[in-house]
């Protein structure tokens, strides 16, 4: 978590305002305003995030229907998770389109990014385009794409034209999550090609100027210079994308509906569905927390991996 | 952002606020103080607003002194948003149900049997297969207002131009299969199937199978239910004469493909029939859901009004509901919105305008009729039927593996 | 051949290569937007002819625009979701201002290990918290208001961090100066450290403006009827009892796609600096 708190960056250290401590009444009044100042944010915080984060445990305790009274069932939401087959296909749906989506998406930011930063005419420009789908609304995005991808679609037929027989990529379970998968992708990696672009442009010249000179080729820049001094960015990216990607609903929602059968049902269409289609609150926070902690899972095995790969000296 | 740009910004929010307001205005449910009714239904668009609107204009012809006021969400979220509108306190007094729901929301409903011999309702005009299915737990919820049998809709110019007999009020299954087939080509589908199950129910109604057992519980594994269920799926994975449907399709892209020609057979509600006849520039046929007996057995699907089981001034809403359903009221609605009323007396209403024979057809499937009676979980029936039929119409999985599927996660 | 000739040559063949590279670009980016493309030609289509595979329909309808726009209250849905993106944002600078401030600039206890946990929510995703939040509204009252779409995603630590960072890159001399001239705490972070901090602001109010204009799943658990529903809501509304009209929803898109656009266009510079210094937002 360091990493992010800003301790080990140059700019926390230097100028925060404690490193000229006064007399213990100056300290005092310090808490008291502080208090004011973060009351807002703290209030907020506690009653939007804590409570809630809490209150979901609490919740996946009980059978609680949108209409009626909770009644307390201990742990028989987590014991019926743990047998329920659509539950464990969901949570591998997921875990597939988090690692597939979050590689092609910083392997193709990364290409795009490499090649924004060759000799070309309006790389801005091109940068912007990339980054556009990130903001436009992901439920236009995903309708789109079911249009251009279902049978009779824009796909089908350009694909028509050059001879290949189409395919029915959204109800074709072969296809289905691949679908689901290049839709995210197509939408969200022009944001990391700003930032690996970001890291990118902080590579000292001299150093890749000094590697020329050194007669190596494009390729061994790629691996043995560029890489490393911009593995913070990507590990960064990678860290964010991931958190990101398991929270996928929207796409399968939109393009799918989670089927053909399950092939495309995620943690949080399914526990979408359970809440609030089929009236299971309490389930629904079950899987929740099985969410929760698989995203801190993964992130914290993110985190023990980066030592191997990252690299903080520049 | 700076000072001056920050003021401004805060302005514009609030004015923007203050507009939204006063637009959004008569959201204050006064249910418990006299004033309107509330009704709470599904207002998908505008078309539906307008419904409800001619609903309440018509009952109003029959009660000057009625007022109610309209309120929903999207059709397609009503059923999930009508629970959360009715566990807050201002909660309207009125809501619409459909048979198949009425289950599900039976909790919500109040039980209306008393009401009805209070204000000596006589039932006896109603539809008796949509009063079954507003039956919950032994008590009538809601008065249906239409009764829809599904039917099949065909093109009868195409079944004219391959020579085969335009069917009415009996068709059996071999003979649909028979002229499905004449009608099918390399390019060209006879029919046009959906994901979901309203269709297969319809489908397995006529071929006398149930998804429910004796009990009422949901019982979608028994062998005669399952075999129909697999005879639909057949149409596309084993006869061929139709294409697979996309999970996400809802019904739009059969109702397409069939007023446009691309497919010459469709089955749905009745209340299509309006819609298609505008939409088709051929001559459109109605028959009935074909049968292995070649007999009529009707699905009845509808919609009706009940009262919310919080409501204090139940007496004032039955009298709205008897105004909303009336013979005059359905009878407008038939002529202008194409309903099939739920009473029978009204019926000519809807045969106006139609094609020769296609109140034949619906009176023919209602005196035969079983309504799409369901179970709490339906929702989940539904929704799983829809990612999992994909799967069946493709003859990736059987019917058998995919009923047992669905009810060990809904029983589950 | 004189070098000057080789010199002229190589920055010639160096020009063509740069303009290749640059046509190269061009048609992948123009792929990349082959959807927006799509969505643009589709609404211009009658509706039978939406899976008819040309590019082009028999006609080019521009009535769809209008259309879409009556066929459901589209502009209220518009006028909604940018109340509540603006309102929202401006909520979400505030509270990361105050925030920020006190974690930045003043010392008391457990302030490290306060941020430190607000830091550790970066990773929660928010749909852990939805079936409690909505529990929440319901119980006071809030569901289907504009309230419940605004301040419970107003209070996440992303501003708050993302405001720290850039307010540890000022100096505390300039506010030291104008503390000693007597100016309160209020004061000094108004007029001087806010104009200095004024494109961070903005980035943060731009994310936040994205993050609510395409939210979804929040609007779709928590609003109940047309009046409060925001954009991307209102796009699935299309999808009614009597099914999908894809002309009319691609011109719907086509609707909810522009203010985006418009923001990618104006606020561009914003947007790439916040995205390469903050590095997320907009999730």
């Amino acid at each position: 978590m360091e990493v992010m708190t800003g301790t080990r960056t140059a700019a926390a250290g230097a100028p925060s305002a404690p490193a000229t401590p006064r007399s213990g009444r100056r300290r005092r009044a310090d808490g008291r305003v502080a208090a004011l100042f973060l009351a807002p944010g703290l209030i907020g915080f506690v009653l939007f995030i804590v409570v809630p984060l809490g209150g979901s445990a609490v919740i996946s305790l009980y059978e609680w229907p949108l209409f009626g009274s909770p009644a307390f069932v201990g742990l028989d939401n987590y014991a019926k998770l743990f047998g329920d087959p659509a539950f464990f296909t969901a949570l591998t749906n997921t875990l597939i389109f988090a690692f597939v989506y979050t590689a092609l998406n910083l392997v193709l930011a990364l290409a795009i990014a490499l090649w924004l930063g060759t000799r070309l005419k309006g790389a801005g420009i091109w940068r912007v385009v990339f980054f556009l789908p990130v903001i436009t609304p992901m439920v236009a995005n995903a309708l789109v794409w079911r249009l251009m991808l279902s049978d009779d679609g824009a796909l089908n037929s350009a694909l028509g034209t050059v001879g290949i027989e189409g395919q029915s990529w959204l109800s074709d379970s072969r296809f289905a999550l691949a679908a689901v998968i290049a839709m995210s992708v197509w939408q969200s990696f022009g944001y990391n090609v700003v930032v690996i672009t970001a890291g990118l442009t902080s590579i000292p010249k001299e150093i890749l100027e000094a590697s020329r000179i050194d007669g190596t080729n494009p390729w061994q820049r790629l691996r043995h210079t560029i890489l490393p001094m911009i593995s913070p960015s990507l590990f960064f990216a990678s860290t964010m994308t991931m958190i990101g990607a398991f929270q996928v609903f929207v796409q399968a929602q939109v393009l799918t509906q989670g089927g053909p059968g399950e092939s495309t049902n995620t943690l949080v269409l399914y526990l979408y569905r359970n809440g609030f289609s089929f009236d299971r609150l309490g389930y629904a926070s079950a899987i929740a927390w099985m969410l929760f902690v698989v995203v801190m899972l993964v992130t914290a095995v993110q985190f023990a991996g980066q030592r191997r790969w990252v690299n903080y000296d520049k | 952002m700076t000072v001056r740009h920050l003021t401004t910004t805060v302005a514009a929010v609030t004015g923007l606020a203050v507009a939204l307001t006063a637009c959004g205005g008569g959201d204050d449910n006064t249910s418990t103080t006299g004033g309107p009714l509330a009704l709470y239904t599904w207002v998908s668009s505008q078309s539906d607003r307008e419904q409800w609107e001619s609903f309440i204009a018509e009952a109003q012809k029959e009660d000057p002194d009625l007022e109610i006021t309209v309120e929903g969400p999207s059709f397609a979220d009503y059923w999930t948003k009508v629970k959360t509108r009715f566990s807050g306190d201002d909660a309207p007094c009125l809501l619409t149900t459909q048979a198949a729901r009425a289950q599900e929301l039976g909790s919500l409903l109040m039980p209306l049997d008393d009401l009805v011999e209070e204000h000596d309702f006589d039932l006896s005009e109603v539809d008796e297969s949509m009063l079954e299915g507003m039956t919950v737990d032994g008590s009538l919820r809601a008065i249906p207002y239409d009764a829809e049998p599904v039917v099949l809709f065909y093109n009868a110019d195409a079944f004219a131009a391959a020579g085969l007999t335009p069917p009415t009020t009996e068709y059996t299954r071999e003979q649909f299969v028979a002229d499905a087939t004449a009608l099918t080509t390399d390019d060209h589908k006879a029919l046009a199937v959906t994901p979901g199950m309203f269709i297969p129910a319809a489908w397995a109604t006529a071929g006398d199978a149930s998804w429910l057992n004796g009990d009422g519980e949901l019982d979608l594994t028994n062998g005669d239910f399952v075999d129909e269920i697999q005879s639909y799926f057949d149409l596309v994975a084993v006869d061929g004469v139709a294409n697979a449907p996309n999970a996400a399709d809802a019904s739009d892209v059969s109702q397409q493909a069939f007023t446009s020609g691309q497919v010459d057979m469709l089955i749905e509600g009745p209340w299509m029939y309006g819609t298609f006849d505008e939409a088709a520039d051929f001559t459109l046929g109605v028959t009935i859901v074909p049968s292995p007996s070649g007999q009529p057995h009707g699905m009845t699907a509808g919609s009706g009004f009940g009262i919310a089981a919080t409501c204090d001034r139940p007496d004032e809403a039955f009298e709205a509901i008897v105004a909303l359903t009336s013979t005059g009221v359905q009878e407008s609605l038939a002529a202008s919105r194409g309903i099939v009323p739920a009473r029978a007396e009204a019926l000519p209403a809807w045969a106006e305008g139609k094609g020769a024979g296609a109140a034949d057809v619906v009176s023919a499937l209602l005196s035969n009729a079983t309504a799409q009676v369901t179970t709490t979980t339906w929702n989940q029936v539904e929704t799983l039927m829809t990612q999992y039929s994909v799967e069946g119409f493709r003859g990736e999985r059987s019917a058998e593996e995919i009923m047992q599927t669905i009810q060990d996660s809904v029983g589950g | 051949m004189t070098s000057e000739t080789i010199r002229i040559r190589a920055r010639r063949r160096r020009t063509t290569l740069t303009w290749l590279n640059t046509a190269a670009i061009a048609v992948v980016a123009l792929l990349f937007t082959f959807p927006f493309l799509w969505m643009f030609l589709t609404a211009l289509k009658p509706a039978d002819e939406v899976f008819s595979g040309s590019a082009l329909g028999s006609q080019l309808r521009w009535q769809n625009f209008a259309d879409a726009w009556t066929l459901v209250p589209f502009g209220r849905f518009i006028a909604n979701g940018f109340f509540v993106a603006i309102a929202g944002a401006a909520l979400s600078v505030v509270v990361a201002v105050l925030s920020a401030y006190a974690f930045s600039r003043l010392r008391f206890r457990y302030r490290d290990r306060l941020f430190l946990l607000y830091v550790a929510t970066l990773v929660l995703p928010q749909e852990v918290l939805v079936v409690p939040l909505f529990i929440m509204m319901n119980e006071a009252g809030y569901v289907d208001t504009y309230a419940a779409l605004i301040v419970p995603f107003a209070f996440t630590a992303f501003g708050t961090f993302l405001m720290r960072q850039f307010f540890l890159t000022i100096p505390v001399e300039y506010e030291e100066a104008a503390r000693i001239d007597g100016a309160s705490r209020v004061r000094t972070l108004w007029s001087v450290l806010l104009p200095q901090l004024r494109a961070p602001l903005s980035v943060l109010g731009v994310f936040s403006f994205i993050g609510y204009w395409n939210s979804y799943l929040w609007p779709l658990i928590v609003i109940n009827t047309q009046d409060k529903a925001t954009v991307p809501l209102g796009l699935t509304m299309f999808t009614g009892e009597h099914g999908t009209q894809w002309n009319l929803v691609m011109a719907a898109s086509t609707i909810a796609v522009v203010p985006s656009l418009f923001i990618v266009v104006l606020l561009q510079r914003q947007l790439m600096k916040g995205v390469s210094m903050g590095g997320f937002g907009g999730r």
